[in-house]
């Protein structure tokens, strides 16, 4: 089996000690393709971003330039589905790192997943694609069946990389802030975007509300106190977790 | 077709941000109570958020009847159901709404909440939307007359 060489940053329902990182891609890749009613795939190869892809030094990144109409919109179809898949399809629970194969190992993996992407993009976009299946199976099938490594510009890849990011930290936050505002009579609502660039939740309780929204680079709490609207920032979100936590309790709740 | 209004805002005026898709597009809800979400009082325009002038400390049915195929054909654009407007006074907010002339289409009813100068930064542009998300929930929200909630 190919090794991952970076970890995918997924919440593990099992102890990530009792089983890593690759054979946890491997048990659910394998999980959603007994579900599509097919045998499991031995040694399924694994794949983490590769450090050059879709950096300014790739050259296998495809130009917007692209004057081939029909590689161009094959192209932004699949971007669309991926990018759908990550922002909008992909539970917060299955949050992880976009895993993307460069050219160079595309080669190197078996046409298991030729299918899969024939079932992404049959379905016309990735949303179909949710449950047991990670991020890194959809990019896989995606990259696999276009035989092509060039498939994001980069700035697609950049925002699903970003967006997979914010999602992760967020599934961090949400697991620690929820249970400390329902002790508080709060219920939370599901992450959305807020159309600036931020993934953000609310607590509410009744008339209530306090809005928690994360950035790349800073974690932002909305809040109201005696009638008076309150904003507290927090660079690195990252590192700032457990000094959110001591805010809200301190301050909001 | 409507009349005009005056250039001038009025302190009393009600303006209304269109609003799209369902309940869960719109309102984080708890207990029934709902709560807009961030995102309806967001855009990704550096300065002006649009809005329509829905009347004079009240909600005009001509003017609701003449914008609602405007909002019904940026739903089309969107690729979402056109379901209303979150309303909001702009008694407290004054001095930076303005009327303007719309992008895209013919309203004479365009207005924006001028952000650039008070809300520079992205962070001071998601705490006003915040207050406008407060500030909307004082007024019920003005349903589109074309909405169909077994459509959507």
């Amino acid at each position: 089996m190919m090794l991952a060489t970076t970890r995918p940053t997924v919440e593990y329902d099992v102890e990530p000690d009792r089983i890593g990182a690759p054979a946890f891609v491997e048990t659910a890749a394998n999980s959603y393709i007994m579900k599509a009613g097919r045998d499991p795939v031995p040694h399924m190869p694994i794949v983490t971003v590769d450090p050059v892809f879709g950096g300014y030094d790739d050259p296998n990144v495809v130009s917007d330039d692209d004057d081939n109409r029909a590689a161009s919109e094959g192209r932004q179809r699949c971007q669309q589905a991926i990018f759908s898949y990550f922002s909008k399809a992909m539970p917060l629970a299955l949050a992880t790192e976009p895993l993307v194969l460069s050219r160079e190992r595309k080669n190197m993996f078996a046409q298991d997943y030729g299918w899969i992407f024939a079932t992404l993009l049959g379905a016309g976009n990735a949303g179909a694609f949710v449950g047991s299946q990670l991020p890194a199976t959809a990019s896989l099938g995606l990259l696999d069946a276009t035989k092509t490594s060039a498939l994001f510009d980069r700035t697609a890849y950049h925002a699903i990389q970003s967006a997979s990011h914010m999602r992760t930290m967020m599934n961090s936050y949400s697991a620690t802030l929820e249970p400390i505002f329902a002790s508080a009579g709060y219920s939370s609502s599901e992450a959305y975007e807020d159309g600036l660039g931020a993934l953000v939740v609310d607590f509410i309780r009744s008339e209530d509300r306090v809005t928690l929204a994360i950035e790349e680079n800073e974690a932002q709490l909305l809040y109201s106190k005696f009638g008076e609207f309150k904003t507290a920032e927090f660079p690195e979100p990252s590192a700032s977790l457990l000094a959110v936590v001591e805010f809200v309790e301190k301050n909001i709740l | 077709m409507v009349e005009e209004p005056d250039q001038e805002i009025h302190k009393k005026e009600i303006v209304g941000r269109r609003a799209f898709g369902k309940d869960k597009d719109i309102f984080s809800t708890s207990d029934g109570v709902r709560h807009y979400k961030i995102d309806v009082f967001t855009d990704k325009r550096s300065d002006g958020l649009s809005v329509d002038r829905l009347g004079i400390g009240e909600v005009l049915a001509k003017r609701v009847r003449y914008l609602d195929p405007l909002g019904v054909a940026m739903g089309q654009k969107r690729g979402k159901v056109f379901r209303g407007w979150a309303a909001v006074s702009v008694t407290s907010i004054h001095d930076l709404v303005k009327s303007t002339a719309a992008d895209g289409e013919t309203n004479v009813l365009h207005a924006e909440i001028m952000r650039g100068d008070e809300f520079p930064t992205t962070r001071q542009k998601r705490a006003f939307a915040y207050e406008l998300c407060d500030l909307a929930r004082k007024l019920e929200f003005v349903e589109s007359p074309s909405y169909e909630p077994e459509a959507a």
